[in-house]
């Protein structure tokens, strides 16, 4: 029969671990997206970027590699934030352990996520009006479901993160 | 549960009960052969197909999960080894879709127990014994339905033994064929599929054999459950199983006037308390041979081993005319019967995971 040592507080502490532990792990698997975004970008866009590249007059080759180098900086910067958010996020949920600073970088991510679809929205707008090169309406608008769908499980995994920090108080102070 | 309950443990049942050696061998065949009698065996002997109540891995592999699929499915398993507690049971906040599934969910002492037994009343011996298997399925199978459903059959990570000591260690299910090791608590489920009417979310797959192991107590968090924690206590819902087998069988005898649910003091079975508990909370994976020496010490009889093939020929030998006096003919007879009165219920209840009935067919046409 159902345990009845059980208190409400710890079934939605339980529930909302669980949901902790999900999205978690949903933020994580998004990196594969966002390595294959970046990887058909520069595939499906590559006349685009060797054109790009050859814009440069010589003197400003340096330049250019340097702002690639600080683009795939940045993009790996992102993946482990991503990582570190759903990784530390799944250990909170089995309690394992406690801590803020995965809070503060899904912020972050949220934040760039928000950005990411923001841009997206504007680049189908712009390609429409057919003054801008190398877009796709079909990559921009999965895009934006992807994005859409990550920003759910940040939003999810916040929430779910405060909800277990405070039912954690609330079982605390009920055992003393 | 297994051949040790199914086949030992209700011969002793039914000498407590008060069935002589002779009668006692023919219930507890046919309990066990209710986990056997398959489509493929059917085919062999050139049996009724319908009378089909359980089905081998190999067959459930080929079985179409389309709509009627499912009700084929869900007719042999809810009839016969996942009895539903109770066809109109309630859920708040929940779709049709969903209750519909809810309401298969297996449990002891419901109506349907009842049913069954009432069934056998006046039938014959294999009816008895078909009964009997399907009522210690609905102690050791609580909890789960018999209809493919990941939202009401799936288990997760949160899976703890329980020691009598009250310690508690995590589960870790393996997906193999090894067999489970019990010594070191390692035991085999079904593997995760996020497909709802997968075949491997029939039953009590995701659990693995726990719930037919006797020893075992155990906590986890059912799908419908809600994040509420299930205590699965086998050797109490087992020690219940047997005494109400007894009850059961004395009331089909005639020895009392009235089979009631819930109820299990009063048989002989209670002068035998201290040995029956130890039988089953010994830990090991089959307890057949601490059936049989409890059996046989009762009867002062040999329990012949089961086999499958023990009545076969006597049914593909006889004229067509007589088939149904034989001992399979009996036992398809009791099984038929059981089936049909079950799709019935859930017909009736308006559920149409177990498909048509045909009872209810011909009283509409016959109106």
């Amino acid at each position: 029969m159902f345990n009845t040592d059980q208190t409400e507080n710890e079934i939605k502490l339980l529930k909302y671990r669980k949901n902790l532990i999900t999205s978690g792990r949903a933020v994580v698997a998004f990196c594969v997206w966002d390595i294959a975004k970046v990887v058909m970008s520069l595939l499906l866009k590559s006349t685009y970027t060797l054109d790009l590249a050859n814009t440069y007059h010589t003197d400003d080759k340096p330049l250019f590699f340097f702002e690639v180098f600080f683009t795939v900086v940045v993009f790996a910067v992102i993946i482990y934030m991503q990582i570190y958010a759903g990784v530390s996020a799944v250990a909170v949920g089995k309690g394992k352990k406690k801590g803020v600073g995965y809070l503060v970088i899904s912020v972050l991510l949220l934040i760039v996520t928000v950005v990411s679809i923001v841009f997206s929205a504007a680049s189908i707008v712009v390609s429409s009006i057919g003054t801008m090169q190398g877009v796709s309406f079909d990559t921009a608008f999965a895009g934006i479901i992807l994005d859409l769908t990550l920003g759910a499980a940040l939003i999810d995994l916040l929430i779910s993160s405060f909800k277990v920090r405070r039912l954690s108080r609330v079982g605390e102070a009920g055992d003393k | 549960m297994q051949e040790d309950f199914h086949y030992y443990a209700t011969y002793a049942a039914a000498i407590l009960a008060g069935y002589n050696h002779e009668e006692s061998a023919v219930i507890c065949y046919s309990a066990q052969f209710v986990d056997l009698c398959t489509r493929t065996f059917l085919t062999r002997v050139k049996g009724p197909q319908n009378a089909a109540t359980t089905q081998l891995q190999l067959e459930l592999m080929d079985a179409p999960t389309d709509a009627v699929g499912l009700q084929d499915i869900t007719r042999i398993w809810a009839s016969f080894h996942f009895l539903p507690y109770d066809l109109y049971a309630e859920k708040p906040h929940t779709s049709k879709r969903y209750l519909r599934k809810y309401r298969l969910i297996c449990g002891p002492n419901g109506k349907l127990t009842e049913d069954t037994v009432a069934l056998a009343k006046g039938s014959s011996l294999q009816a008895a014994g078909l009964a009997m298997h399907v009522l210690a399925d609905t102690w050791a199978h609580m909890y789960f339905a018999g209809t493919p459903s990941l939202v009401i059959n799936n288990t997760e990570s949160h899976f703890y033994e329980i020691f009598p000591d009250g310690s508690e260690k995590q589960i870790r299910f393996r997906h193999t064929t090894s067999p489970d090791d019990v010594e070191n608590g390692i035991y085999t489920a079904s593997i995760f599929q996020s497909s709802e009417n997968s075949i491997m979310n029939l039953g009590h797959g995701r659990a693995g054999h726990l719930p037919d192991y006797s020893y075992i107590r155990y906590k986890y968090l059912p799908a419908w459950g809600g994040y509420r924690e299930i205590i699965k206590d086998n050797p109490g819902d087992y020690y219940n199983a047997f005494r109400q087998m007894v009850h059961a069988m004395m009331y089909l005898r005639g020895d009392i006037p009235a089979f009631l649910t819930g109820c299990y003091e009063g048989t002989k079975a209670d002068e035998y308390s201290d040995e029956i508990r130890r039988i089953i909370n010994k830990r090991q994976i089959s307890a057949s041979d601490d059936w049989k020496a409890f059996g046989e010490s009762l009867s002062g009889r040999t329990i012949p081993d089961f086999s499958v093939e023990t009545y076969i020929d006597e049914y593909m030998n006889a004229p067509e005319e007589e088939k149904k006096e034989t001992f399979l003919g009996r036992f398809f007879k009791a099984a038929l019967a059981q089936k049909s009165m079950v799709t019935n219920r859930i017909y009736a209840s308006g559920n149409r995971l177990a498909g048509y009935s045909v009872a209810q067919k011909k009283e509409r046409v016959n109106e």
